[in-house]
């Protein structure tokens, strides 16, 4: 079960979600899949019913005061990040440990730890968890965090990484983390 | 056997999967999220290395068969990518050095000399995950890989 922390929008997996738009967006038009587009909320709200009534067209988003905030931090989930979403993310968890799961997509030992990380996350409420996949598209990242056992798990506070773990090992993997949550 | 699938060494399929909000909230009005797969021939060839390698080494697969087969698909896909099966449980700075310098071709180093693979493919009989066979079929892999 997931604890929202703010009124953001659930999706980490794009770069684009820095922005945090208003989860009810004051324009929407009555045929859109996607609910944002850019517009101002003054404009918006005069211009609602004439939108709805000339049967709307694509979407609209509304970008409110909320967008300067940044991106927040889930608990009880593990959040997917990339090397944009990243650094943002742990500098938004403040004091909370952030444990990372640095995988790549045929390792067999990463398949086996990731539904015992799942599980984990959603009994430790007050530590973020992440995962990011190590690819060539976050290959900087990856060579910046310091990888070469897949899966490594990295354990970080106040965005410093302070213990990591390299390879499935659950019981260490719980141990180095109880270690800094309790430090 | 008939297969679609161009028999190019370099070949790839493209599984496109949906990761659209179960709300239909998304910001992209279809997210596509291309996962490669490798091709069915290096998948066969390590297939076979795997079966003929655990029992020349007196190794067992994993009681957990999803895990021998996301390895022997990593392996292909190396070897599809770089011409060499790279261990797909390391990350390296240099993939086609890495894959021409050898020591982590499957089967690497460590496991060559003291039947280590971290990557759980080749399991000592001691070992906790250890199962009793050392035969993989395709269908086996193609099932246990299926929802990714």
């Amino acid at each position: 079960m997931a604890l929202n922390l703010s009124l953001c929008p659930p999706s980490i997996r794009s770069p684009q979600t820095l922005m945090c738009s208003a989860k009810h967006p004051i324009a929407l038009s009555s045929s859109s899949s996607a609910p944002y587009s850019k517009s101002t909320v003054s404009s918006s709200r005069r211009s609602l019913g004439e939108k709805r009534s000339r049967g709307a067209y694509g979407a609209t988003v509304v970008r409110s005061s909320l967008d300067t905030v940044g991106p927040t931090v889930k608990v009880g989930q593990v959040t997917e990040v990339n090397k944009d979403t990243f650094w943002p993310l742990v500098k938004a968890a403040g004091d909370k440990a952030v444990v990372v799961d640095m995988y790549t997509q045929w390792c067999g030992p990463c398949k086996v730890m990731a539904p015992k990380f799942q599980q984990l996350s959603e009994k430790l409420l007050d530590v973020v968890f992440l995962k990011l996949d190590c690819n060539q598209e976050n290959k900087p990242l990856a060579k910046e965090l310091g990888i070469k056992v897949v899966p490594t798990f990295k354990i970080l506070k106040d965005s410093k990484i302070v213990k990591e773990v390299t390879g499935a090992k659950f019981d260490d993997l719980v141990l180095a983390i109880e270690t800094v949550r309790s430090s | 056997m008939m297969t679609l699938q161009a028999q190019a060494s370099s070949s790839f399929t493209i599984g496109i999967s949906s990761f659209t909000s179960p709300l239909g909230r998304s910001r992209h009005r279809f997210v596509v999220r291309a996962q490669v797969e490798p091709s069915e021939k290096s998948v066969e060839i390590m297939r076979k290395f795997s079966e003929q390698y655990a029992r020349k080494s007196g190794t067992y697969f994993c009681v957990d068969k999803g895990v021998t087969s996301v390895v022997i698909k990593g392996l292909a896909d190396h070897k599809d990518s770089l011409g060499a099966p790279l261990c797909p449980c390391r990350h390296y700075d240099d993939k086609p050095a890495e894959a021409g310098q050898g020591f982590w071709n499957c089967p690497c180093v460590p496991m060559r000399e003291r039947k280590e693979c971290h990557c759980m493919l080749f399991l000592t009989p001691d070992n906790d995950f250890a199962g009793k066979e050392q035969t993989i079929s395709l269908d086996e892999i193609r099932e246990s890989t299926a929802n990714m």
